[in-house]
């Protein structure tokens, strides 16, 4: 069992210890998603605060076999700032090149010291074609359906789908290749 | 056995529909193969969040949760107040309210987990401190043929507290759902696998309940209730 599984069976028996060692682990990373998707330092703390507290309460319900105990606490993450980014009154807007925020938009207006006002694609991403990857951040960071997709992107929908599902599974080939022995 | 795996990075993204994502879901639970290939593309998504430059949070947040949990913990019912009682003007739903106060404190002592008991004792403790409140306003919460489902406290500051009989089964959560008249799509509100869970109200019309998967859906799925307030 590695370290992470092992810090979620003891959440799953109220361990409180294990909340604070998963907390140093990943809150980080946590903060750093909530602050890329919804671009405001106070909502990224409550979704830090709230996907955590969320931890505390869920963690017997985190079943190994769908997936790692990052990948449950990043989908509780991403939820928690999905939810958010759907009760306000409008997504922020895109423009014709489909950059991910409208920089006359409120809420891409940059924060002092923000690092993440716009995303280049880096590290793993690039092994991406440019439009899988731009495609696959709209969809996981800022929660736009396939139809919001085809509309931003002018592509057809059938494209849109399996542009996204060649990326998803590229990545995870990506991974797979560099996870061999 | 066919294998929907063409279906799974949707379903990781959370853009399925609701029938869709319901029908794989049930496939996940018996299908040993999907269940790896949703597993091995979760690895992506954590590619994904790992490829962000980091950013720090505050350091003072893991207090904050600490004492939100202490808070959660310490919750306790005031002593009797010396205040003379009050009428309550919504004596049915208080009544409903109340009967499932009751029920859960049957079920209380069925749980077999200690953290699972000190889970129900506290939600009960939370309850009865809404209860409390002379400001609380106790709505029923109906299925589609009149069928009581749970009850719903709300309190003028814009919280509601969803009150139910029991914790989801396991793999699955409570969502609620906020509804403007102006609007078509419903909102989510919040995912609880508990029976007792409190979400923001302020700005609906109408409060809806569903059944989801553990991670919540993008809409509901499995209608359970709804209330107009």
């Amino acid at each position: 069992m590695d370290l992470e599984t092992g810090l979620m069976a003891r959440l799953a028996d109220g361990d409180e210890g294990a909340l604070a060692e998963l907390y140093e682990l990943l809150s980080e990373r946590v903060y750093t998603l909530a602050l890329r998707m919804l671009q405001s330092r106070e909502e990224a703390e409550e979704v830090l605060q709230d996907t955590f507290l969320k931890l505390y309460r869920k963690a017997g319900s985190y079943r190994f076999e769908l997936g790692s105990p990052r990948a449950f606490i990043y989908t509780i993450a991403r939820n928690e700032a999905l939810s958010r980014l759907r009760a306000r009154s409008a997504r922020p807007a895109k423009s014709a090149g489909w950059e991910v925020h409208n920089p006359n938009s409120a809420l891409a207006a940059p924060e002092a010291g923000n690092p993440l006002t716009r995303v280049e694609v880096e590290g793993a991403l690039e092994i991406l074609a440019e439009d899988d990857a731009k495609l696959l951040q709209l969809a996981f960071f800022d929660g736009y359906s396939h139809a919001e997709l085809a509309s931003v992107t002018g592509m057809p929908l059938g494209t849109v789908k399996s542009k996204l599902r060649r990326a998803l599974s590229k990545l995870r080939g990506h991974l797979e290749e560099h996870e061999s022995p | 056995m066919s294998h929907p795996d063409d279906r799974l990075p949707d379903y990781l993204l959370g853009m399925l529909s609701p029938e869709e994502a319901a029908e794989l879901q049930a496939h996940l639970e018996a299908c040993r193969v999907c269940q790896e290939e949703l597993r091995q593309l979760s690895g992506s998504l954590i590619t994904m969040v790992e490829a962000l430059p980091p950013a720090p949070p505050p350091a003072d947040a893991f207090k904050k949760i600490q004492a939100r949990l202490a808070g959660e913990r310490t919750a306790k019912v005031p002593s009797a107040s010396p205040r003379p009682a009050r009428r309550f003007p919504y004596g049915w739903a208080l009544a409903a309210v109340l009967s499932l106060v009751i029920a859960g404190g049957g079920i209380l002592w069925g749980y077999r987990s200690q953290q699972s008991y000190r889970q129900a004792a506290e939600e009960q403790r939370v309850v009865a401190e809404w209860l409390l409140h002379l400001d609380v306003r106790p709505f029923l919460l109906q299925d589609r043929e009149g069928n009581r489902v749970g009850s719903v406290l709300i309190r003028p500051d814009g919280q509601a507290l969803f009150v139910l009989r029991e914790p989801t089964a396991e793999g699955r959560a409570y969502q609620a759902w906020g509804h403007r008249d102006d609007e078509d799509e419903l909102v989510s509100l919040g995912i609880s696998q508990r029976p007792v869970f409190e979400v923001a109200w302020r700005g609906y019309e109408a409060l809806y309940l569903s059944l989801e998967p553990s991670e919540g859906s993008p809409q509901p799925t499995v209608p359970l209730g709804r209330l107009r307030l």
